[in-house]
């Protein structure tokens, strides 16, 4: 009697915990699932010095403000870049599929092949006060000078696809941590793209979507790259905007030591050459560039500065063209959209779309309104099921603006919204999965577009 | 029979300030529109981002971090701002709304005003109100920046708040008020020609754009030094006209400067579609004034030292 007692009570406990594994396997499974939406990081308590511990002072020949710029091959190319506030003499980067262990450095080596010194404008002496000479202004009220700072890009090729490559920065003995960062494959589309852009104020929210971008790359390995839409900062000529900038860019780097490599895109507040010298980007020959994702992924990045016409239309005609028939996945990114949820079309509209619809692009990543959009497919202006998504508008940041919903290309399929945000890509051979999230970590858009039978 | 001259001065009068006053409707229409159905205006959103970056505490938060990244003495708040997002949204709502209602005010204010004057002239100083928004929000877009030659916006705007000041002067219908009107829009058709012409020089790439568009719509495929040289020829010629219309009195300069205005401004609806034509309404100015000193150069018609004429002409008094 006893015994069957027991055994009935054996089975009671198993039973429960039967169940109870079952329900944990499936909140995990659920959890895992909806790691996007769950509200992981309690961004809005982080303060200065948290976020500060994060990122590395500008100080000597200390290695600070890394980033990994991807414009051409992603596969087997990257340059790696950093900032030190002296110049230096040696600048060399330590790369390689091995990890140099703790306080070693990795098998290879590259010296920079770049270095210089960012464009700095210094602010204007203060003007006289009565009976006072310019110079004695200057003494009794000196300007606050902005220190020099020195740009480092190393470009590195000949890496394997789909491999992880460690490595180390050093500027005259001063080394950094150890980071990584992964290359594209050399061919499929099984990974995710994050895409913002309009980080230009709003700076504690900057660092908060930094910290976002970072986490979406921490919970999903995947995520392989960063594209920016532009407008880092106001004022393109002014290095203390862009320093800020750039020390905050370190955020996206997760704890690990990853870095997401960025594809960057010239916003209409990036004027002048800091943004050259930011990406290790020729001014005349590199303002428009394809970064290919492997071979089934090409990311066509346009510049709206620029004529829309003339040699860039020309490029762009002949680069549809070249990559329609090759690649499963056709993307585009520029600043200025074409079909607004807030202001009026870039005037490059009637030069770009037109090409857009001709070479069956999959869909166009836009910033500059500061404000969430999906469009319906779009073709010769009209809504078409067989055209290209339109999605925006830049939110790392910048305040959001109010959305004009009541436009044909945003009703009937299309959304527009107000909210900080990222836009996540995930691609596989069939569809094209673009989630917009937000700061919060909840995903306010989850749309698919399927691929094109080409 | 013969009409009096005075008569026909006194219609060519009215004709004039009707046109002048329609065309200020146009422009300032032109650019109401855009605010009240696109982003808002320059000056609204200039204000909008000035009061959310104060209301996020960004300012502070900037500094502490400059101080601890890159060496100063701050000391750094203990913790990021709270930020009341949805108290700062409804601030910038109701901003918005401001900036709709002060837009509208001034196109009700120009509308009216092209009836009003008509029987009270005085009333035409309130076209300074219109104006003042203008040049205001020609300020704001050189604030702002983040467009080529942003920082030119107050002097490439000259012909829309000038023509409106001069029109508020014209009403009173006096020989000094015509000078300094007929001086004001030389001045204001020089210093956007000038502006435009260095753009037009410097390749400003809108215009390329504009060259580029247009040619398409031809079917001219336009090679990228044409255009080159295209802009440049503009330009030089746009910087004559704009030296040439403050020292000389040429009908002819004038007249072409008012045709180039006109071509140029429709060259926006033409290469954009006529979605654009808030684009047109806007730099209407660009072809009326100098249109309009062209007429006062050639006419004395506002002066009301002219005498109306009388059903006894012969007693009138001048």
């Amino acid at each position: 009697m006893n015994d069957h007692h027991t055994l009935e009570n054996l089975y009671v406990t198993m039973k429960t915990r039967v169940i109870w594994m079952v329900t944990s396997l499936i909140v995990c499974v659920v959890t895992t699932d909806s790691a996007v939406s769950a509200n992981d990081l309690d961004l809005a308590k982080l303060d200065v010095s948290t976020l500060v511990s994060r990122m590395t002072p500008l100080k000597g020949t200390t290695p600070a403000q890394w980033r990994v710029i991807w414009t051409n091959d992603a596969s087997r190319e990257a340059t790696i870049s950093w900032t030190t506030a002296e110049p230096g003499k040696k600048h060399i980067v330590y790369y390689g599929r091995e990890s140099g262990g703790r306080g070693g450095k990795p098998a290879f080596s590259q010296e920079c092949q770049s270095n210089g010194i960012y464009s700095i404008t210094q602010p204007k002496p203060p003007k006289p006060k009565e009976g006072e000479t310019p110079e004695q202004a200057t003494k009794n009220e000196p300007p606050k000078l902005i220190p020099p700072a020195y740009y480092h890009h190393a470009r590195i090729e000949q890496l394997e696809p789909n491999t992880r490559y460690y490595f180390v920065l050093e500027s005259d003995g001063e080394r950094s941590r150890e980071f990584y960062f992964l290359t594209a494959p050399a061919e499929g589309t099984d990974f995710t793209l994050i895409h913002g852009g309009d980080s230009r104020s709003g700076h504690a929210d900057r660092s908060r979507m930094n910290l976002r971008i970072a986490e979406q790359a921490k919970s999903d390995s995947k995520v392989l790259a960063f594209a920016h839409g532009g407008d880092y900062i106001v004022s393109g000529t002014k290095w203390e905007q862009w320093r800020m900038w750039l020390s905050q860019h370190e955020l996206t780097t997760l704890e690990d030591g990853r870095v997401l490599p960025i594809i960057p895109t010239k916003g209409n507040h990036d004027a002048g050459t800091i943004y050259f010298e930011v990406f290790d980007l020729e001014e005349e020959t590199e303002r428009w560039h394809t970064t290919m994702l492997g071979k089934d992924v090409a990311l066509v990045t346009l510049d709206t500065n620029s004529p829309g016409g003339g040699p860039q239309a020309d490029w762009l005609e002949a680069e549809l063209k070249r990559l329609r028939p090759a690649v499963r996945w056709l993307l585009v990114q520029y600043h200025r959209p074409m079909y607004p949820a807030v202001k009026g079309p870039a005037p490059h509209a009637p030069i770009f779309c037109p090409l857009f619809d001709k070479y069956n692009v999959d869909i166009a990543l836009e910033s500059d309104g500061h404000c969430m959009k999906r469009t319906v497919p779009i073709r010769n202006g009209k809504k078409d099921s067989s055209g290209l998504v339109y999605v925006g508008e830049g939110g790392l940041g910048v305040g959001q603006r109010k959305t004009d919903s009541d436009r044909w290309y945003l009703q009937d399929g299309g959304r527009a919204g107000s909210e900080h945000h990222v836009i996540r890509l995930d691609l596989d051979p069939d569809e094209l999965r673009v989630r917009f999230i937000l700061m919060d970590g909840s995903a306010w858009d989850d749309h698919t577009i399927k691929a094109r039978n080409l | 029979m013969e009409e009096h001259p005075a008569m026909n001065k006194e219609v060519r009068y009215k004709q004039t300030l009707a046109i002048l006053s329609v065309a200020a409707i146009v422009t300032v229409l032109g650019a109401v529109w855009p605010v009240l159905f696109y982003e808002g205006s320059a000056i609204g959103k200039l204000l909008s981002r000035k009061y959310e970056v104060e209301a996020v505490g960004d300012a502070d938060f900037e500094k502490a971090m400059e101080a601890e990244l890159y060496g100063g003495t701050l000391e750094s708040p203990s913790s990021s701002p709270q930020i009341d997002h949805a108290g700062i949204t409804a601030k910038l709502a109701r901003l918005r709304q401001l900036d709709r209602g002060v837009a509208f005010i001034c196109l009700l204010l120009t509308v009216g005003l092209c009836f009003a004057c008509l029987k009270w002239p005085r009333l035409s100083w309130l076209y300074m109100f219109p104006a003042l928004w203008l040049l205001v929000n020609a300020h704001a877009i050189a604030m702002s920046g983040g467009k080529a030659f942003a920082e030119l916006a107050v002097l490439g705007h000259a012909t829309r708040w000038g023509t409106l000041t001069a029109l508020a002067i014209l009403f009173f219908r006096n020989p000094k008020g015509e000078r300094i009107a007929n001086w004001v829009l030389r001045i204001a058709c020089s210093l956007t020609f000038a502006v435009h012409g260095y753009e037009a020089f410097q390749l400003n790439p809108p215009f390329q754009d504009l060259l580029y568009i247009t040619a398409e719509h031809v079917g001219v495929g336009l090679a990228e030094w044409f255009c080159h040289v295209l802009l440049r020829i503009i330009g030089i010629m746009d910087l004559l006209l704009a030296v040439s219309v403050v020292t000389v009195h040429h009908r002819r300069l004038l007249f072409w400067m008012g045709c180039w205005g006109l071509i140029t401004a429709a060259s926006r609806p033409i290469a954009m579609g006529l979605e654009a034509w808030p684009e047109f309404a806007m730099r209407l100015p660009n072809s009326v004034a100098p249109l309009l000193v062209l007429f006062l150069g050639s006419q004395t018609i506002f002066s009301r030292s002219i005498p109306i004429p009388s059903s006894k002409p012969e007693s009138t008094d001048l």
